[in-house]
């Protein structure tokens, strides 16, 4: 379709024959028409040619965009698109020359109905498969309810009773008319299918009652040996007490950092002290927690005489510490430090 | 402007007469008619190019009744603005 084109050579040989004047004449006449229009748009921003159709100027307001590369906003300017619209007559004419209808069309003219809404689709592919889920569950047993013990059966018609109020709010939609798979007539939700179930629910309470059995058997045939574990733990309850005693006794000893007595014996460097060093800065680089100065401090009572007034180029010994003494998580370590910082800090001693 | 004043406008124009314009003018849509409605397309020098269109079959929602339409396919006269009328036209 609209493969063959007419170039303006053509069109103006065309229209010569069709009006009996030369080609340039018909020329002259189509650029004459065309400025012609143009002065109209112009104009008027509108021009009707009667057995053609109007062309006309519709403004586009300016608008904002963004360039994806850089992310800058721009305006696009405000233009005049020319739009055409053909005469009613002439559009007609062409709808007409619509060739063989393809498949969209032959689809409308087989289902004039509109089309189903999303929703009532799904409604559909569930009642399909509804279907299809009966047909593979229906040929279970159905006789097998009727026999049943009746404290068995009860269980089993609520569990029915569940099924079918799960499935029957389902079935209804199915019943629209324009359901495409072949409806089979509704059929009542078979019950669900409980295969052998009896037969295992004796079988349960059979093994259950041999194992009870024979815990019991077990336990009678072992009474003299869990008399004596159950002895023996109660012992060992006992000692771990007595043990849990002596560790609570012996941890005051323990812990008392505070007044064990400090000595600095070991060092494991010397630091110069710069222009804008500071004990802190000095304890996190050689024990990575600012909070243990106040043993750098002690070490060199002799060189510092405040926490705060430490004079550059004086050398200090970093002393080294124990672990105990540099494990922060310890509470007691922690409230040691602090009230030795505030002590220095104040400047009491 | 109507078929009328572009006839007065090209006659003043050209200095042909108004019926002989007119005459012209009618030939000129009648040949147009004649090929776009024989499937071809038709440029007209600097202004643009008309030709007819298949829109193909397109399904519509309703917003409000979510209902779903099919719209069948139809043939559509379509004018593409050539780039020249197109910079004339921008600011007028």
């Amino acid at each position: 379709m609209a493969n063959e084109k007419l170039t303006w050579l053509e069109l103006r040989k065309a229209v010569a024959e069709y009006a009996n004047i030369s080609e340039q004449e018909a020329g002259q006449f189509l650029n004459a028409l065309l400025d012609g229009v143009i002065e109209g748009l112009k104009v008027d921003k509108q021009v009707k040619i009667k057995g053609l159709g109007s062309f006309s100027l519709k403004a586009v307001a300016p608008r904002k965009s963004v360039n994806i590369a850089t992310g800058e906003t721009f305006t696009i300017e405000g233009y005049n698109k020319l739009t055409f619209s053909a005469e009613s007559m002439l559009k007609e004419s062409v709808e007409k020359r619509l060739e063989q209808p393809r498949t969209g069309a032959v689809l409308s003219e087989l289902n004039n109905d509109p089309l189903k809404k999303l929703g009532e689709q799904a409604d559909e592919i569930v009642d399909i498969l509804a279907e299809l889920g009966q047909a593979m569950t229906k040929p279970s047993l159905e006789v097998e309810e009727v026999v049943e013990v009746p404290e068995v059966s009860k269980e089993e018609t609520t569990e029915t009773i569940e099924e079918s109020a799960s499935v029957e709010p389902v079935e209804e939609p199915a019943e629209k008319p324009t359901a495409k798979v072949e409806k089979q007539p509704i059929v009542k939700p078979a019950p669900a299918p409980k295969p052998t179930c009896k037969c295992h629910k004796w079988v349960c309470w059979v093994i259950f009652a041999a194992l009870l059995l024979g815990i019991a058997g077990t336990g009678w045939y072992f009474r003299e040996t869990i008399m004596q574990w159950w002895q023996c733990v109660q012992d060992c309850q006992q000692a771990t007490e007595e043990v849990i005693v002596e560790e609570v006794v012996e941890e005051p000893i323990v812990v008392s950092l505070a007044d064990q007595p400090r000595e600095y014996v070991n060092f494991i460097g010397i630091e110069r002290v710069g222009q804008d060093s500071r004990l802190a800065w000095i304890a996190y680089k050689y024990y990575a927690q600012k909070d243990l100065w106040v043993f750098i401090y002690e070490a060199n009572r002799d060189l510092i005489k405040h926490p705060s007034k430490v004079h550059p180029g004086v050398y200090i010994r970093i002393p080294e510490l124990s672990e105990e003494y540099r494990n922060l998580y310890n509470p007691e370590l922690r409230q040691l430090v602090d009230s030795l910082a505030t002590m220095y800090l104040t400047g009491d001693n | 402007m109507k078929t009328k004043d572009l006839i007065q406008h090209i006659a003043t124009a050209t200095s042909m007469t108004k019926t002989r314009t007119e005459e012209l003018l009618d030939a000129t849509v009648a040949v147009l008619q004649k090929e776009l409605l024989a499937g071809k397309s038709v440029q007209l020098q600097n202004f643009g190019t008309l030709e007819m269109q298949r829109k193909a079959a397109r399904t519509v929602v309703h917003p409000k009744t979510k209902e779903r339409t099919n719209i069948p396919e139809k043939m559509q006269l379509a004018f593409k603005a050539s780039n020249t009328i197109k910079e004339q036209l921008k600011n007028a």
